[in-house]
């Protein structure tokens, strides 16, 4: 039932590092479950970051905490795989994934203010993933969170260990965030819209040290975000999502040379750029909420392009290389 | 909307200033966050300014002072002729309704008791405007006008979405048929594709309804896509104002290049990293000596740190604060072309 | 509303005939019929109102009628609660005490949610030094126990029931000012307060029109608290020989006289004991129910 899964562009040799396999989030309702997540799969390599994106309520936020394991109540995973370097991690009792998160799979977190504790110092914050994996007694966490510190270009890194949240800014708070997940160097991050919270050049430079960061430890970067502009810098491929589902994979090249699902192509063309004042795409309507069962592509009522057979769902499917849509309207 | 040469600004904002004082607890010293510091601006019939800059830019509060939401500290704002700063109670209330506010947060913009229709009656209402037929009317009318239907009158806002509550609060704001409107960051929490719905919408209005617009963002891709001029704002000062092409074609001030070149841009072929601006953007709190961006400016001279430069026309309709172009650094400073450009 | 892709339909409950079906519909989307103690509150609070109010109607017996041969008689089936000291039916006279109760606890609260309230939600809504002024005034209001100003105030206005409802109304001014407050502050910082300033409304308009609606959860719930406390203190006072005279049934009153029949004649004084208990216990469930449910899922329905 799975469809086939878009090949990783030629030359990355970098092994897998986390393979997700229809993946499937419910809530319940008095009305049927909500399909948060509806079927999703992708794979990302070492090294490699792969973007998830899409506008508020298409599932890729809850997409990141079902890898984690963090999914709220009472919503849960109703099916799927996710393997992290081949191990599948719903099959894990919570205390097996309290010891790989931090260690194995870090999380980036939007809001810095509110990622960090605010009645403890940044140090200890930043080192007790360290002490927690038993990476290191609490004098060497000490030593290695001020190490970490600077690393994220944190100046004067000693006396910020000491510094409570409230003392820095939203930049700094984030590049704290960043150090205390790479801590116990995991081979995943996750950054859920990690720049969202922060002024133009600020964003800049956390996106810089995020590229940074994942090089440097060879990696895998999930990175989901709604900023066209963003995935463009950071990205080596992309998955665009809605309601639920991936409509369209490609490299970050293709995606934006040659969109081919009419929501990609929607996307691109409202979102304005700086020097041109052609009249923005805008889409009607708003995304649904998918309850219970449904028929037919979930895109066709905002559909430009919808048609009789748009009834039927179509698969994702991959139409060149490395580049797959789910869309019956492609040529 | 181009300047006609000679005419009166419809709104004229003269070194406007606002300082917050608060104290750190009971015995703490006092604190003075310098908002807004010496603006001064126009603001001509018809046209769009847009308003650029990050946090602590005090971007919000030119806007709130502008409508007499705060009162600033000193300095003069001039409707029309009049000083805003001198009216009072009955005047005040009169001059209100030329002037109106779209917010930016769809949900708390709407008073979530009140249904559409009393949401939109509401100014009709506070200024005792037409029958109450007239006044029904008018609000069907604004509803055409931001192309929602007229059936949505009796919802409330729990029942509409981010973008429709935008429009709503959009109706409300012309429902008074003001002369001003100013937009406080109308898009910012709203999706890419509901944001282009309501960035239309202001466009389409600015030309069917010759408004006059103070347009307030931080991301300037947005900002330009409704402006006809740009002004940026760093720390509570203006650091450059110009028509939107001549500001992209020549950004000027250090911390316009700075901004444009941290845009991301949606096109991956650009290349990916250009100057990155270092540093943190300061506290409103503790202002740096002389012009207030120099910790940050890769051209940062010793007299940038001593004196605050003056915001000055460079080029025709081009103003920019800063000493590479005041004069007293053309000279010094090598890396300037003959024409006087920065490479 | 977001568009729905939904096919099956979904299995409702059965709604009561008579109800009107938007109300329906807005119970049971908001959950409250799962809410236990909003319930189980509710049906506490609705005995005691029936009994208030049907009390001519349900009670078997006046609560004036003597009978001096039937005094001090044990639970039968003539007095399912039996008889007082003066052969009065206690049944019928905690039934009819329901009512003073009520009547006590209500017009008190009343006094003390509307000036608390005013005084409130002026001091949220202005801040400053007028907000520091009014606080304080409270705090000084606030710091002398319950029953010592109920005392006092009574002992200038005399002891009777109006009085009670008086100084019981003025103790609970300071609780609902600090719970107004509170909600004001919270409703001033949303940004439709800024705009009705823009549009043109005058402060009052404010005030009346867009803080008071959207506070008025935190307020509800403290006016059901604050209904059972009242009729705490109204019993207490009763209790004290301030308060309802007698022959009035009031349950408070009761108490006090059942107190010295608790040897051999216990009923006399369980039986008001129990009402007391039942009406509190009510109103309070009920309040922490109403709590639970208004912030903030049922504020999008309300």
């Amino acid at each position: 039932m799975s469809p086939s899964l878009p090949a990783s562009p030629p030359g990355n040799v970098a092994a897998e590092v986390l393979r997700v396999e229809d993946l499937r989030v419910t809530f319940p309702s008095p009305r049927g479950d909500i399909h948060a997540v509806n079927g999703v799969d992708f794979a990302i390599r070492g090294g490699e970051v792969l973007g998830l994106i899409g506008e508020s309520g298409c599932g890729k936020s809850m997409t990141a905490l079902a890898i984690l394991g963090l999914v709220p109540y009472p919503g849960r995973v109703a099916s799927g795989r996710i393997l992290l370097h081949g191990e599948d991690l719903l099959r894990r009792s919570e205390a097996e994934l309290r010891a790989l998160r931090g260690d194995r799979m870090a999380m980036i977190f939007q809001n810095p203010m509110t990622a960090l504790n605010p009645v403890l110092a940044v140090g200890p914050q930043v080192g007790e993933p360290l002490v927690n994996h038993g990476r290191a007694g609490w004098r060497e966490a000490k030593r290695r969170a001020v190490e970490l510190l600077q690393m994220v270009h944190i100046p004067a890194p000693w006396q910020r260990a000491h510094a409570y949240p409230h003392e820095m800014s939203g930049g700094m708070l984030q590049r704290a965030v960043i150090a205390m997940a790479v801590a116990c160097e995991p081979p995943l991050l996750i950054a859920d819209e990690p720049t969202t919270a922060l002024d133009v050049t600020i964003q800049a430079q956390i996106l810089e040290l995020l590229r940074e960061v994942k090089q440097s430890r060879q990696a895998a970067l999930l990175f989901i975000t709604h900023d066209l502009g963003v995935v463009a810098e950071m990205c080596d491929r992309v998955a665009i999502m809605y309601a639920g589902r991936i409509v369209e994979t490609a490299d970050v090249y293709t995606i934006f040379r040659e969109p081919k699902h009419p929501y990609t192509r929607a996307l691109l063309n409202a979102t304005p750029r700086i020097g041109s004042t052609a009249r923005l795409e805008s889409l009607a309507g708003q995304p649904p909420i998918v309850r219970g069962r449904y028929q037919g592509c979930l895109f066709a009522p905002r559909c430009p392009l919808a048609g009789e057979d748009c009834q039927v769902e179509p698969e994702l499917v991959e139409r060149a290389t490395g580049h797959a849509v789910r869309c019956w309207r492609v040529p | 909307m181009e300047r006609q040469d000679g005419a009166a600004p419809l709104v004229e904002a003269r070194s406007l200033t606002k300082h917050f004082t608060s104290r750190a607890g009971w015995l703490g010293g006092r604190h003075t966050v310098r908002a807004v510091d010496g603006v001064s601006f126009s603001l001509w019939r018809g046209e769009t300014l847009g308003l650029v800059g990050e946090s602590g830019s005090g971007k919000s509060t030119v806007a709130r002072l502008l409508l007499r939401l705060i009162e600033p500290t000193s300095g003069q704002i001039l409707f029309q002729g009049r000083d805003l700063t001198r009216l009072r109670g009955r005047a005040l209330q009169e001059v209100r309704r030329q002037l109106q506010i779209v917010f930016q947060d769809p949900y708390s913009s709407l008073n979530p008791r009140r249904t559409v229709e009393q949401t939109l009656l509401a100014p009709l209402v506070a200024h005792g405007l037409g029958t109450a037929e007239e006044r029904q009317a008018r609000v069907d009318e604004m509803l055409d006008l931001v192309g929602l239907p007229r059936a949505f009158r009796p919802r409330y806002p729990h029942q509409l979405s981010g973008g429709q509550r935008q429009r709503v609060g959009i109706a409300r704001a012309l429902i008074l048929r003001p002369s001003l409107l100013v937009a406080d960051e109308p898009v910012s929490a709203l999706d890419v594709s509901v944001q282009s719905q309501v960035l239309n919408l202001l466009r389409d209005l600015q030309h069917s309804l010759h408004l006059t617009e103070l347009f307030i963002a931080h991301n300037l891709a947005v900002v330009q896509y409704v402006s006809d001029r740009i002004a940026v704002m760093y720390l509570g000062k203006l650091v450059e104002i110009a028509p939107r092409e001549a500001l992209f074609r020549e950004p000027l001030h250090p911390y316009t290049r700075a901004l444009l070149s941290a845009a991301p841009t949606p096109d991956p072929t650009v290349s990916r990293r250009r100057q990155v601006l270092g540093g943190e953007v300061p506290n409103p709190i503790d202002i740096p000596s002389g012009c207030r961006f120099h910790p940050r400016c890769p051209y940062a001279e010793a007299i940038c740190r001593r004196r605050e430069p003056a915001l000055e026309e460079v080029r025709p309709g081009h103003l920019v604060a800063c000493h590479l172009y005041g004069g007293d650094l053309t000279d010094v400073h090598p890396r300037r072309d003959a024409a006087g450009d920065l490479p | 509303m977001s568009a729905e892709t939904t096919l099956a339909p979904s299995s409702e409950a059965e709604r009561p005939p008579g109800l009107p079906s938007r109300v329906w519909q807005a119970l049971v989307e908001s959950d409250m019929l799962h809410h236990g103690s909003f319930v189980v509150g509710a049906a506490m609070v609705a005995v005691v109102l029936l009994c208030a109010l049907l009390a001519d109607v349900i009670a078997p017996y006046s609560p004036f009628d003597t009978a001096s041969l039937a005094n001090l008689q044990p639970p039968s089936t003539a007095h399912w609660l039996g008889s007082d000291e003066f052969g009065r039916d206690i049944l019928s006279r905690i039934i009819y005490g329901a009512r003073i109760s009520l009547q006590v606890a209500v017009i008190s609260v009343g006094i003390g949610m509307t000036l608390g309230s005013a005084i409130g939600l002026i001091a949220g809504y202005y801040g400053g030094l007028l907000d520091g002024v009014l606080m304080r005034l409270l705090d000084v209001l606030w710091s002398f126990p319950a029953i010592l100003l109920a005392l006092v105030v009574m002992a200038s206005l005399g002891p009777n029931l109006n009085s009670a409802m008086i100084a019981i109304g003025i103790i609970f001014i300071p609780i609902f000012a600090r719970v107004a407050r509170a909600a004001a502050l919270v409703v001033v910082k949303n940004q439709y307060v800024e705009a009705a300033r823009a549009i043109g409304l005058s402060d009052a308009a404010i005030i009346l029109g867009e803080v008071l609606p959207n506070a008025l959860p935190p307020i509800l719930v403290q006016t059901t608290l604050a209904i059972s406390y009242a009729i705490i203190l109204e019993a207490a006072l009763s209790f004290l020989g301030l308060g309802a005279q007698p022959p009035a049934p009031s349950w408070g009153s009761m108490l006090n006289f059942g107190r010295g029949y608790m040897a051999f004649a216990p009923w006399t004084a369980l039986a008001p004991g129990l009402a007391i208990f039942w009406a509190v216990l009510g109103f309070n469930l009920l309040g922490d129910g109403l709590r639970d449910l208004l912030d903030p899922r049922l504020r999008r329905v309300l």
